[in-house]
């Protein structure tokens, strides 16, 4: 769960129709946003609810960086508005993810920045961000091998060698 | 992973000394657990050395275990690991959902292509292991019966995902249907194909179970077989899942008839039924009854009927007394008829086609009468007639003498837009809408004797509303010319509203003929004017100029020159012309660029296709070389008629799967 700190009105401007919000990363820095464009997030609606539900006003604290949560305003930005099937709390689940070019320029970034978005994404519950993240992911690995794998995303082998290379047929499942 | 130790920086010292330190410690550790066999040599007596042997295997196994445990620690440290597992089962789920990476694999190994993660750590392993899911999709993908069973068991309960095809061994195929099928009640897509002996027996053992999960299913009885005139097709089991499938949504039957019951269609939003044209008809519904059941499909999205009705009936059906229309939903998006003319136009003339929808009409007359092939028109003309914008363009494929197709669109289309979907026969299979370049209009006319397709696209612009054409593409056949100077103004010239005409292939010559040369209509309906008066762009694709545009002593520069001369003056405003793959040299280019304000070339001389060439512009000339060109990027370079291609890195891939 997130630290929630209460703030002065002064803090936070405007009233008006499109409220803003308070985000607090990790690394400190505040960045206020309009509701509107975090609204494709659960885990910011939620919040709202909450603080509805208290007549009070908070700022967030979240626990990524203000790089990652720039990006993810930006994504959310983008498609402030626009209606995703996968962040449609009330769709049934869409059997995969769309591609979405947008998405595909927007992802392009190295494997750690993507790996800290997906986690961010997850943490903020925007369905359609974590799937397309997902899908980049994939992209980045398939049609590899297990050791060029193993390379892209940092992991060591940590099977012996008799798990690695000796068929079975057990069952673990 | 591995330290670099390489430079002599004061990090990397530092670095050497804590490896050095480390491996000290551990070759201590190690030196006082081994201890008491120093004693022991190769000149030790036997059970000794048995017995040092035994206590040094227990050590390094214990030091493999060891290394296994750091590195374990290690991968908890990677940025990767941190991943929920869920979200690590969701890229491993896109990676079983759209492998191969690459097109010329072979489908049962490219399929199991994502087992690769299984491999990459542990952790990895366990995310998929405990994700049945996974292990649920496409569990026939091979025929290894022991591997099946191993997916089944690792999928737990989760919905299955059967896709199989008959494999020419039916010892080993059988049983491993049977062995799918007795999880029927948690089957939730079912694709089969096989020959009808196999499946008809399939299908009587198993098809009466209840289904209650299935949502789509498709059965395919080969079409090897089923080309013997009258074959029977397969029949599903008048039981079918004992009328418990609840969830059906998505039915495709290929040779293969249905009990045609409503249940089974009444929440249908893809249905599609095609029989092979020779095939026996026994089991099919009457038109009648065919129109009845598509009256209670109100979530219908996709229907493609592919001679599902009786050849033998459309005389009798013209004296049928059935007059009931039926409106088919507005959720529908692709309507595809496809038979013999006579009973397909009574049908089409007892539809209400929604306006968005894609309609793909494909006909055929069996007779030389060329009017049957026209009876769809008056009902297509009245579809065409409800849609909100009249049609833009119109692309016209005359390249066979035993067939013509046309299609249509509601906007202008660009050259490269229509090259970018056109294909002869559109793979209208998807239950997503097609997308939005796609014709609105789809007419395929087939018969089986020869005759003039401009004959048959006459009759069809006729009937059609076609006065607001802009955009016209003609292909024309690469051995012969179809489109002749009469073709060109008294049939094409209908479309007296065009600006922009593509012409592939050799209809170009007396094209340009026609530009200059009107022949009065013989049928008295056009004016000898100049054929396309507001005419502005010019596209000319594949042309072979040198082989069959000009004789050989015109050159390509002075035969067009000489037919632009004379039409400019009329000053009718031709803007641009363009001339892509064909074959033409930079001097002529010069020349046409005296007269033409926009020239566009590509600066191919040839028709042939070279290594930059995209898989589409390869697809694209296709036809001029008759047969299919692939490009195989592992080495070969461009292949001729090969498609399925095994390669190395999927060697291995079942052995793989057991771990």
């Amino acid at each position: 769960m997130p630290t929630i700190v209460s703030v002065d009105d002064s803090t936070v401007p405007g009233e008006g129709s499109s409220r803003l919000l308070l985000l607090v990363s990790s690394d400190n820095k505040h960045i206020v946003v309009e509701e509107d464009i975090m609204s494709r997030s659960r885990f910011i609606s939620k919040q709202v609810e909450g603080f509805e539900a208290t007549s009070q006003r908070h700022a967030i604290l979240l626990p990524f960086s203000s790089f990652v949560l720039n990006k993810v305003i930006e994504y959310c930005s983008h498609y402030r508005g626009y209606y995703l099937l996968e962040d449609d709390p009330d769709a049934a689940p869409p059997g995969r993810s769309p591609v979405r070019e947008w998405d595909q320029e927007f992802l392009d970034v190295d494997r750690n920045m993507l790996l800290r978005i997906i986690k961010a994404a997850h943490y903020l519950e925007i369905k359609s961000l974590v799937g397309s993240c997902a899908r980049a992911i994939a992209d980045m690995i398939r049609g590899k091998t297990t050791e060029e794998m193993r390379e892209i995303l940092g992991v060591e082998n940590d099977f012996t060698p008799e798990e690695e290379h000796s068929p079975s047929s057990k069952c673990t499942g | 992973m591995s330290l670099n130790l390489g430079s002599g920086s004061a990090s990397t010292v530092a670095a050497r000394e804590e490896v050095s330190q480390s491996a000290n410690s551990w070759l201590s550790l190690l030196s006082s657990k081994i201890e008491e066999l120093q004693n022991i040599s190769a000149a030790s007596d036997a059970a000794a050395i048995h017995e040092a042997r035994r206590k040094l295997d227990c050590e390094l196994e214990g030091l493999i275990q060891t290394v296994r445990a750091v590195r374990m620690r290690r991968n908890t440290l990677s940025p990767v690991h941190r991943l929920p597992p869920e979200i690590l089962a969701m890229i491993f789920s896109f990676l079983a959902d759209e492998y191969p990476p690459r097109r010329f694999v072979s489908y049962g190994l490219s399929k199991l292509g994502w087992i690769t993660v299984t491999h990459v750590c542990h952790h990895w392993r366990q995310v998929a292991l405990d994700n049945p899911s996974l292990w649920g999709r496409d569990v026939c993908s091979h025929t290894n019966c022991s591997l099946v069973e191993e997916r089944l068991a690792r999928s737990k309960q989760s919905l299955l995902s059967i896709g199989s095809f008959y494999s020419a061994d039916a010892v080993e195929w059988m049983p491993l249907m049977r062995t799918v099928f007795e999880e029927m009640h948690r089957i939730q897509d079912l694709s089969l194909t096989g020959e009808q002996e196999y499946l008809t027996n399939l299908l009587i053992e198993h098809f009466s179970k209840p289904a209650p999960f299935l949502h789509t299913l498709r059965v395919t009885t080969s079409w090897g077989y089923i080309q013997t005139p009258l074959a029977p097709v397969v029949s599903l089991p008048t039981n079918l899942f004992s009328g418990n499938a609840p969830r059906l949504r998505e039915l495709v039957l290929v040779n293969c008839t249905t009990p045609w019951q409503p249940w089974i269609f009444t929440n249908l939003v893809h249905l599609e039924v095609t029989i092979a044209e020779y095939a026996s008809r026994r089991g099919l519904p009457t038109p009648e009854h065919l129109l009845s059941l598509l009256d209670v499909m109100t979530y219908l999205k996709f229907l493609k009927l592919v001679n599902v009705l009786p050849a033998e009936d459309g005389a009798s059906l013209e004296e049928s007394s059935m007059d009931h229309i039926i409106t088919l939903p507005s959720t529908l998006h692709t309507f595809h008829l496809a038979g013999e003319a006579r009973p397909n136009s009574w049908f089409m003339q007892r539809l209400v086609i929604p306006p968005l929808a894609h309609v793909y009409i494909e006909l055929t007359s069996p007779d030389p009468d060329v009017e049957t092939c026209h009876l769809s028109l008056p009902s297509l003309a009245r579809h065409i007639a409800t849609y909100a914008e009249p049609l833009k363009s119109i692309s016209v494929d005359g390249r066979g003498s035993f067939f013509l197709i046309l299609k249509a669109w509601t906007f202008v289309l660009a050259d490269k837009e229509f090259r970018d979907q056109d294909a002869i026969f559109p793979a209208l299979v998807e239950s997503s809408p097609p997308p939005d370049q796609d014709p609105i209009v789809t007419i395929v006319f087939r018969w089986q004797s020869q005759k003039s397709n401009i004959d048959v696209l006459s009759q069809t612009l006729q009937t059609l509303p076609v006065d607001e054409v802009q955009a016209l593409f003609v292909k024309d056949s690469p051995h012969e010319t179809q489109f002749t100077v009469a073709a060109w103004t008294n049939t094409l010239g209908r479309l007296r509203a065009v600006r922009s005409v593509s012409v592939h292939d050799n209809g170009a010559w007396d094209f340009f003929k026609a530009l200059i040369l009107p022949e009065p209509s013989q049928s008295g309906l056009l004016d000898p004017k100049l054929l396309f008066p507001d005419l502005r762009h010019i596209t000319m694709r594949h042309v072979n100029f040198r082989a069959y545009v000009y004789d050989a002593q015109v050159s390509v520069a002075d035969g067009m020159q000489g037919v632009l001369m004379q039409r400019l003056p009329e000053n009718y405003g031709l803007e641009l012309l363009e001339i892509h793959r064909s074959r033409i040299e930079m001097e002529d280019i010069k020349k046409l660029e005296e007269l033409v304000p926009f020239v566009e070339w590509d600066g191919e001389s040839s028709v042939f296709p070279s290594e930059t060439d995209t898989d589409d512009e390869v697809a694209d000339l296709h036809d001029v070389f008759g047969h299919d060109l692939f490009y195989d990027d592992f080495d070969d370079g461009w292949n001729e008629g090969v498609f399925f291609e095994d390669h190395d890195e999927y060697d291995g891939m079942e052995e793989m799967f057991f771990f």
